[in-house]
């Protein structure tokens, strides 16, 4: 399992999403397709570009309409829903969701180990994706002694260690600092995942991508 | 939660009927299976926990809702199915919510006197709890009353002292 998973080299895949999410007094309506492999997704504030994320990664549910990933439906409003766990898609949330209760190596080397690897392989993989954002020094201590930007750039490494086909980041460099930014930068778009889709505020950010996808204001 | 208010005399009556001999269930118990709670060591432990159960789960239904989801969010786009996160995140992140459930539990428990004594009664060496031994022992040996509330104030100062942490701050 462990060399199936250093080996892996993920498709290319196309994500599109035409639907309506409801959530009490929200409503929002989209009609993307994210067809590249690098994707910035921009918009003001409460366009939906964490809520597009949400869907994508199984933890929002379409009102109406379809989500398909590569030709597969995953959720069409009503009878089919693809579970979170069961897509293979990851995402590194804007407010990180480190694990507190585990060392930063085990969260990092927590989707290794539900993938499939010994804790000591998991570990082993975990390690060299701190390394690449950065962050060796800290592997052996917990989310709650880092620093923000730590915490983001370890939400990131676990990210990345995620087996999936499809890696999502909300704001991933919201909170990192100048040095850092660049080497993260780089480390995304070299990302061994066919599809990084990302969303920013950062124009700068939104350079690096194949494609932008812009969210109108959600007035409704 | 009805345990948490019912006074427990009443809890003890509660528990007869339901699980009596002649109770509700009590009886299909004894039919069926041969099992008799009432006026033994079971039935004392059966009342204790019935007693003090809801300071269990208030404790850690507040550590839950204080969490939110966040944390199985995370797990589920790791690839953690609900029974995974649970046992590996939900649980290990209120790990100290439990432990202090247990210890208010248990406190509890130590103490139970009305729902013991209606349920399982005091028969020396089977169902005569502590508190209920200070009770006898007040009549007949007052010293050996005031050395076990002396034990029992301890382990209540004992468990207050553990969890102090936990309450101030809150």
């Amino acid at each position: 399992m462990s060399a199936e998973v250093r080996r892996r080299r993920l498709e290319p895949v196309q994500i599109e999403v035409r639907g309506v999410v409801r959530r009490d007094a929200f409503t929002l309506s989209l009609d993307v397709a994210l067809d590249q492999e690098r994707i910035a997704v921009v918009g003001p504030n409460g366009a939906g570009k964490t809520t597009l994320l949400r869907l994508i990664a199984g933890l929002e549910r379409l009102w109406t309409g379809e989500l398909k990933i590569d030709g597969q439906l995953l959720d069409d409003g009503s009878s089919t829903f693809i579970a979170a766990h069961q897509r293979s898609v990851a995402l590194a949330f804007q407010d990180h969701r480190l694990f507190g209760h585990l060392r930063i190596i085990d969260n990092v080397a927590y989707p290794l180990r539900r993938a499939g690897l010994k804790r000591a392989a998991a570990r082993e993989l975990a390690a060299g994706h701190l390394a690449s954002v950065g962050l060796t020094d800290v592997a052996v201590m917990r989310p709650a002694q880092l620093s923000g930007g730590q915490r983001q750039r370890a939400s990131i490494a676990r990210a990345l260690a995620t087996p999936a086909q499809v890696l999502l980041l909300d704001e991933p460099l919201a909170s990192v600092d100048d040095q850092s930014r660049t080497a993260l930068r780089n480390l995304l778009i070299n990302a061994d995942h066919r599809t990084v889709v990302w969303v920013t505020h950062d124009p700068d950010d939104a350079k690096y991508a194949d494609s932008t996808v812009t969210l109108p204001p959600n007035n409704t | 939660m009805l345990p948490m208010v019912l006074p427990p005399v009443v809890a003890g009556t509660a528990l007869l009927f339901a699980l009596g001999r002649r109770g509700l269930v009590g009886q299909w118990l004894d039919n069926w299976f041969g099992v008799t709670l009432p006026f033994t060591t079971a039935g004392t432990i059966l009342a204790a926990t019935f007693v003090s159960l809801p300071f269990f789960v208030t404790t850690v239904e507040s550590a839950l809702v204080a969490q939110g989801r966040d944390l199985e969010e995370a797990a589920a786009v790791n690839a953690a199915g609900p029974m995974t996160a649970f046992a590996t995140v939900t649980v290990p992140s209120i790990r100290a919510a439990i432990g202090a459930g247990l210890a208010l539990g248990w406190a509890r428990a130590l103490g139970e006197f009305g729902a013991t004594i209606t349920f399982a009664g005091s028969l020396g060496g089977r169902t005569r709890t502590l508190p209920l031994q200070t009770f006898l022992a007040l009549e007949s040996d007052p010293e050996s009353a005031v050395a076990i509330s002396v034990l029992l104030l301890a382990v209540s100062l004992g468990v207050l002292v553990a969890l102090r942490g936990r309450w101030l701050t809150r």
